[in-house]
């Protein structure tokens, strides 16, 4: 009943004139993210941080979290209409969604995704209300060396879930470390790797790592595989988009258990809405009374990644809020506003803050609904979007990161760094080395490194407060498996090819 | 170039990389009277680096044979020079963003790059990317300087 009222205090909150402004300039800009190919709800979230540092952070951050859960929408629209995912987890809803429209049947399709995005969104949320609240209670019981363990479990995790290629994972956290070390030492206070440059020694802020990163990186990464001009247009009509009931009743169980599957699996640190969608879409193939259908344009193929991928967006956000801990690259990005904007995410915020976190949610209800009605109006003009050229779309987005960087810390070398490390992002990319591991290295790497520090100075050296608890020796242990298996995977998998090979 | 080739010489760069945060967290001070020194934080991302960019290299190398030749696993020149061309066109904003003004240089940065990107010059195309980089900027002014007051050099035209 109190989980109850606190929702129903923010909603109330939900419905202030500038919170509804912030959810919809969120959710209008995750639709245009989300449905342009060439940048994800990361790179949407990314560019709109310089944009929010000076905005109450109610407003901040559920106009973030209105571009993440409004990529989701958006990214069925490119899926459907050309073929192309508007980002990772649009990239199952392809398989049905594109030959559904190649058939004339994209109304259909793009219809079931809005609905599926809703069900699935209004299912994890209803979760989130009542699981957050017993979660950050649980981690208030977490200490300095069980958060510390956890820390470290996550940033394993994402490194070995969050890519194809572990090594690489781990590669790439090492660079994010360095990159957070930068600047002056917090316990000692000696500069570290700022090469006698006083712009280093407050450190590289994260809003340029990530805009640079995500923003530039991704852009220069599309200008080597995709055309510059634009794509042919699919015809659809209006009255197509509204569902059928016989979709629904078809449907009904596969939204139902693909919105649970996304919700359990985005709360996992690495693993995200992307492997959420995989996950459900071979569920309801599974379970499919018409199996053979799917991949041939099946609108059960449709409506199973899409509810699991809004659910997963949801979900993700709860490990951010309640624990500290960022669960994908748009809930890094998150990290780094709420940082920001003075606010220490954490268990504490919900005791310490309960009207922003509860309004906050109350935004999330609000914008689901918003975004059924916003989607359905704003599919012409979306899908005009998907077919703008490349020529004209990055000039303004590079216009865009430029004034947003400047206002962060009015430097015009900032924007130089933030070149870098756009130049930094596309050669990740290109060479296939995840940008995440990166991210949570430069974000967490503080944070671990002044938790570590400060419990030796407490224990005067002895490094077994780290595993006095048995939570955060369990951690540690799970953290210490996966490291392992990074490394030793590897040479199994050769051995057992070299001994296939050989017999 | 292909990508199996710059993978090695990435490797290899990062295996370097490596090895020089390790020796300025020596120089750093790994204990320290009081605990962990500063140079242990950059010890272990050094040791990250070093350790797995070396099982890259060896796994890049032992690859390097089979890998394929097909042009999406290649970086075109082409490529390159539109990244650069891109670069140039920031640099070039960036040495006039003091002198003229935050406004005055941004149609010539957003035609730059996107003739970079697409180099177009027919007559029409060219004056549809002059008023949508005004446009643009009219509304980067607006919403910039004017409703998020981010203070933005202002260039001879005052503005």
């Amino acid at each position: 009943m109190e989980t109850i009222d606190l929702l129903l205090n923010g909603l109330s909150g939900a419905f202030l004139p500038q919170n509804l402004l912030a959810v919809l300039v969120g959710v209008l800009l995750g639709l245009a993210v989300g449905a342009l190919p060439a940048l994800g709800p990361a790179a949407g979230v990314a560019i709109l941080l310089p944009a929010i540092v000076n905005l109450d952070p109610t407003m901040a951050i559920a106009g973030l979290a209105g571009v993440y859960y409004g990529a989701m929408y958006g990214g069925a629209i490119t899926s459907i209409l050309i073929g192309v995912p508007g980002d990772s987890a649009a990239m199952m809803t392809v398989l049905d969604g594109y030959p559904m429209a190649r058939r004339g049947e994209a109304g259909r399709a793009l219809g079931m995704a809005v609905y599926a995005s809703f069900v699935g969104g209004m299912i994890a949320l209803v979760l989130m209300t009542f699981l957050s609240a017993w979660i950050a209670r649980a981690a208030l019981a977490f200490g300095p060396a069980e958060m510390t363990a956890l820390i470290v479990l996550a940033l394993c995790l994402v490194t070995v879930l969050g890519g194809s290629d572990p090594l690489k994972g781990f590669v790439a956290l090492g660079l994010g470390l360095w990159v957070a070390m930068i600047g002056l030492d917090p316990i000692s206070g000696i500069p570290r790797f700022t090469f006698s440059n006083i712009h280093l020694l407050d450190g590289i802020d994260f809003t340029i790592v990530v805009v640079g990163m995500y923003g530039l990186g991704q852009m220069f990464a599309e200008l080597g595989s995709s055309e510059t001009g634009g794509r042919s247009t699919a015809n659809y009509s209006m009255a197509s988009l509204f569902p059928r009931l016989s979709d629904f009743l078809r449907c009904k169980w596969h939204l139902v258990t693909s919105a649970l599957i996304g919700f359990f699996i985005g709360v996992l640190p690495g693993a995200g809405a992307t492997a959420a969608t995989v996950f459900a879409y071979a569920t309801a193939k599974r379970f499919s009374k018409t199996p053979e259908e799917f991949g041939k344009g099946s609108i059960e193929g449709v409506a199973a990644p899409e509810s699991a991928n809004n659910a997963a967006s949801y979900s993700a956000m709860i490990p951010l809020f309640t624990l500290g801990i960022p669960g994908s690259g748009t809930t890094a990005v998150m990290l780094g506003g709420l940082l920001m904007l003075g606010l220490e995410p954490g268990p504490r915020l919900f005791s310490q803050q309960p009207e922003f976190i509860w309004t906050l949610i109350g935004t999330f209800y609000v914008g689901n609904v918003v975004l059924v009605f916003l989607t359905l109006l704003l599919i012409p003009a979306l899908a005009a979007l998907v077919f703008i050229r490349i020529s004209l779309l990055f000039p303004i987005v590079v216009a865009v990161v430029f004034f947003g960087i400047y206002s962060v810390n009015y430097n015009v070398a900032d924007v130089g760094i933030c070149a870098i490390f756009g130049l930094a992002g596309y050669v990740l990319t290109r060479l296939q080395y995840p940008m995440l591991p990166v991210l949570l290295g430069v974000i967490l790497g503080p944070l671990l490194e002044r938790a570590i520090r400060r419990s030796l100075i407490i224990s005067d050296g002895d490094v077994t407060i780290f595993w006095s608890s048995a939570i955060s020796a369990i951690v540690l242990a799970i953290a210490a498996a996966l490291l392992l298996w990074a490394i030793v995977g590897p040479l199994i998998r050769a051995l057992i090819g070299r001994r296939r090979a050989s017999a | 170039m292909s990508l199996a080739r710059l993978d090695i010489a990435f490797s290899i760069l990062t295996l370097a990389f490596g090895v020089w945060i390790l020796s300025h967290a020596l120089h750093y001070g790994i204990s320290s009277d009081i605990g962990p020194g500063s140079g242990t934080f950059p010890m272990i991302a050094g040791l990250f680096v070093t350790l797995f960019s070396a099982a890259t290299l060896v796994r890049a190398v032992r690859e390097r044979k089979v890998a394929s030749d097909s042009a999406q696993d290649r970086v075109s020149l082409a490529e390159i020079a539109k990244i650069a061309g891109i670069l140039v066109m920031i640099a070039l904003y960036v040495g006039l963003f003091q002198s003229l003004g935050a406004f005055l240089p941004l149609p010539l940065l957003m035609i730059g790059i996107s003739l970079v990107i697409e180099w177009r010059t027919d007559f029409g195309w060219l004056v549809k990317l002059a008023v949508i980089s005004v446009a643009f900027t009219v509304a980067c002014y607006f919403i910039f300087a004017d409703f998020l007051r981010v203070l933005l050099p202002v260039g001879p035209l005052g503005f």
